[in-house]
């Protein structure tokens, strides 16, 4: 039977043996799991069939879907988290793959990860089919697009997004500083979420920490990424935002979530900054993380943590806003399935000083399942 | 459910009557009523010469007193206008009026906008014509219009919203107008809501708002009872608590900016002069202030010699000067209650309390503490408030000029 489908409201299933099922929102950009005895009922739900489901279970996957603006914290556990505790094991069963589909950029983040393959060696060319039909093969509720910027290499993007769609949702992860509308036609098309990486609600500490290739665009560059998300979200395409937690902005994070919230984004989607594994990069990574007041990486580290803490006190996800922190492992784990330009499975290997390559039969001999479940669908535990 | 959350941090807490905005708590003005209650029989009017908020105004109402209510800052006296009861009906209609009119509301064509400024031109631009709109509404009714606009207008600022810091906020960067229209009937309705709720419980609704400067000051009339509550020496600047209004009201209402060059307690240190003090209890804080600095770094004891010296001067030198104003507007035999919490820095009580007593008594006044009570307040502004007020003395303070 196949495992992934795109059901008739748009809501993307992925039947998991022994588990119960993972749904992709295209409308909200989120994730949920829901318990085995509740599949029947979601699958109709998500059919227009008759269906008999708690109300909190409709209201989560309902979240996004024109029309329907009631508020309430997300739950990503459903009907709840209990109801899993009886799986000890989770099935080695892929959630997401992230393709980077291009090794190329017109940005250079001080902390940029990919940093290590962008720009520096061409990858082999490669059948954007055979790829798309690789990473198909472990059936992902969704695949991340993502690079380097994708939208640089526009026909590639295309080629993925029409290889993939329908088949698995699809997430476009851009700088958002370039913005095509042809390629926007093909994301209503396939319902992609578009999720846009933003540091700051002033130009000039953006540009400080994510700054242009070319110099002559810092100016503009806040200015171009908001119009953009703009006519993404007047296109009714969703919205994510991705912001990087550094010393420059930990301070700013309610701000952040006030206005993205108050311009119609759909979420905000922090992450904690992890260091570069390129030795060329230290010195830039130290740009965004020290200043006269912390003068280590732990001081920093400590002060991101703290800034973040006293951010989740006061502030939740909510139905009309999702926020979701994104945890670096702390220790060796890796969490995400990486398919680099050339088509081969690697993963993050955030302390090495390169990327791990994994083959694509056993995919969690060196992603560790737990962390890689954790980062789509939040905590295991209650 | 009560949102309100596009909204400055300060009118939403005077919206929803969240405490770390009252000038006065509950208990003290009890403490007060009940004094005046049991010991005088002719109080028909209740003064108040440094208002804020005006929470003196709206405690004595539903007890049936008149007040007159002066305030320097123009914001805090159009709050004060907003809920004098006596314009409630008026202030109703024209919220009606203007929600009926939705449809015809100015239209903001920019989503949103980038700035070094407070305001970018599209908002100063909308802000000019959502003022007209309610000029139109109120039959130009200039007073209840900025009134009603006021509380808003924050909504189109480019500024940094920190809930932990409210006066000094830096300003400049993003403003998104999405959906302001649907904030301003919320932010309409929820007026509307609070005011209805409270015209039941007012049992008397004659109260003057005065805009001025206590200093500047000119009133016919005296006044027998007085109930008020000094700033206080927290450094925090509440000029600057409502830059973002008083930057509309200074360049789209008025033609001419307001001076606060005389606002008690406000920090701005340089360039400021003082006089003789003459309370004993003040001169002994800054003496002592002045001793430790002796024992400090070099930083921290220029700091206090270049900063807070000269602050606490001004500000102890100030508040005489203004109750000497106050004595002058006072009948013979005029009874007055202060409250006031005493704050501590650098391990030293600042003595407003004491001042404030010492001050009275150097104007001919008998002057006694009728409440100094320990107390330890944990204000919801935030960590640095916290740590300024962590543990302080409070005195409600009770004077009879002779
Ligand atoms: C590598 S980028 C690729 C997609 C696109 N160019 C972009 O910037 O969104 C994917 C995401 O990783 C984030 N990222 C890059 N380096 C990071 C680091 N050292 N720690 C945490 N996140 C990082 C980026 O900000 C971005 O949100
Ligand atoms: S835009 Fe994305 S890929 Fe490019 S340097 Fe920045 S984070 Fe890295």
């Amino acid at each position: 039977m196949q495992k992934v489908s795109k059901t008739n409201i748009g809501l993307f299933v992925k039947l998991i043996d022994n588990f119960g099922c993972v749904v992709f929102s295209p409308f909200s950009g989120l994730f949920f799991a829901i318990a085995q005895p509740y599949i029947n009922d979601v699958v109709a739900f998500c059919n227009n069939k008759t269906y008999n489901l708690p109300d909190h279970v409709v209201d989560n996957l309902s979240i996004g879907i024109k029309g329907y603006d009631k508020r309430f914290e997300i739950q990503h556990w459903l009907p709840k988290i209990e109801s899993f505790s009886a799986q000890e094991v989770l099935p080695e069963d892929p959630l997401v793959v992230n393709w980077l589909i291009t090794n190329k950029c017109n940005f250079e983040c001080k902390y940029c990860y990919a940093s290590d393959v962008i720009d520096k060696k061409e990858f082999d060319p490669v059948e954007v089919k055979e790829v798309a039909l690789k990473i198909l093969y472990h059936e992902p509720v969704a695949v991340t697009l993502s690079g380097g910027e994708p939208l640089l290499e526009k026909q590639k993007l295309i080629d993925a997004i029409s290889e993939l769609g329908n088949k698995t949702g699809i997430i476009v992860d851009t700088n958002g500083y370039i913005y095509d509308q042809e390629i926007v036609e093909l994301f209503k098309r396939y319902n992609v979420v578009v999720r846009v990486s933003l540091d700051s609600l002033h130009n000039k500490i953006n540009s400080c920490i994510r700054p242009a290739k070319n110099p002559i665009l810092d100016k503009q560059v806040l200015n171009v990424i908001m119009s953009n998300i703009q006519e993404y979200l007047s296109n009714e395409i969703p919205v994510l935002v991705h912001t990087v937690v550094t010393s420059l902005n930990a301070s700013n994070l309610e701000d952040l979530y006030d206005k993205f919230s108050r311009f119609g984004v759909n979420g905000l989607r922090l992450f904690r900054v992890v260091t570069p594994n390129n030795e060329n990069q230290q010195s830039d990574f130290k740009e965004v993380m020290l200043s006269k007041s912390i003068t280590t990486l732990e001081k920093a580290q400590k002060n991101i943590n703290d800034k973040l803490k006293s951010f989740l006190r006061d502030i939740k996800s909510n139905s009309r806003f999702s926020l979701q922190i994104v945890d670096s492992s702390s220790d060796s784990k890796n969490s995400v399935i990486l398919v680099l330009p050339n088509g081969e499975f690697y993963t993050e290997n955030m302390f090495g000083n390169s990327k791990i390559k994994i083959g694509n039969t056993n995919l969690f001999k060196k992603v560790d399942l737990k962390r890689h479940y954790m980062r789509y669908l939040g905590k295991l535990d209650n | 459910m009560i949102q309100l959350e596009n909204i400055s941090h300060v009118y939403r807490g005077l919206l929803l009557r969240s405490r770390a905005f009252a000038s006065f708590k509950r208990d003290e003005l009890d403490i007060i009523s009940e004094d005046i209650i049991s010991q005088y029989n002719d109080v028909d009017e209740i003064f108040d010469p440094m208002s804020g908020y005006g929470g003196g105004m709206y405690y004595f109402a539903r007890k049936g007193y008149k007040t007159t209510n002066v305030e320097l800052n123009p914001p805090a006296y159009y709050w004060q206008v907003l809920i004098n009861p006596q314009n409630t009906e008026s202030i109703i209609k024209i919220i009606n009026s203007i929600l009926a009119y939705r449809d015809k509301w100015p239209i903001l064509h920019e989503k949103f906008s980038i700035s070094d400024e407070i305001f970018a031109e599209p908002a100063i631009k909308h802000i000019r014509f959502l003022y007209e709109m309610i000029l139109n509404r109120s039959k130009k009714n200039d007073l209840l219009s900025i009134s009603i606009l006021l509380p808003f207008v924050s909504r189109f600022a480019n500024y940094i919203k920190s809930s932990t810091n409210i006066t000094h906020f830096k300003h400049g960067g993003f403003c998104s107008y999405v959906g302001w229209d649907d904030d301003f009937e919320e932010y309409l309705n929820i007026l509307q809501e609070r005011l209805l709720l409270d015209v039941v419980n007012f049992k008397e609704s004659n109260h003057k708002n005065i805009l001025s400067d206590l200093m500047n000051l000119d009133l016919s009339d005296k006044f027998k009872f007085f109930v008020t509550s000094p700033p206080y020496p927290n450094y925090r600047d509440y000029s600057k608590l409502f830059k973002i209004e008083n930057w509309i009201l200074d360049n789209i209402i008025y033609s001419k900016p307001t001076d606060f060059k005389y606002m008690i307690g406000s920090n701005n240190v340089s360039g400021k002069k003082f006089g003789d003090i003459q309370s004993n209890k003040s001169n002994i804080f800054l003496t002592t202030l002045l001793d430790k600095s002796k024992k400090l770094t070099k930083k921290s004891r220029r700091d206090i010699e270049t900063y807070y010296h000269p602050y606490f001067s001004q500000y102890f030198y100030n508040l005489q000067e203004a109750y000497k104003k106050l004595d002058s507007l006072l009948e013979r035999n005029a009874i007055g209650y202060i409250v006031v919490n005493d704050n501590i820095t650098r391990d030293i009580i600042i003595p407003v309390g004491a001042s404030i007593c010492d001050i009275f008594r150097n104007l001919g006044f008998d002057a006694d503490d009728i409440d100094a009570s320990q107390i330890n307040h944990f204000g919801n502004i935030g960590k640095m408030a916290k740590r300024i007020n962590s543990q302080h003395t409070r005195h409600i303070i009770k004077v009879c000029k002779k």
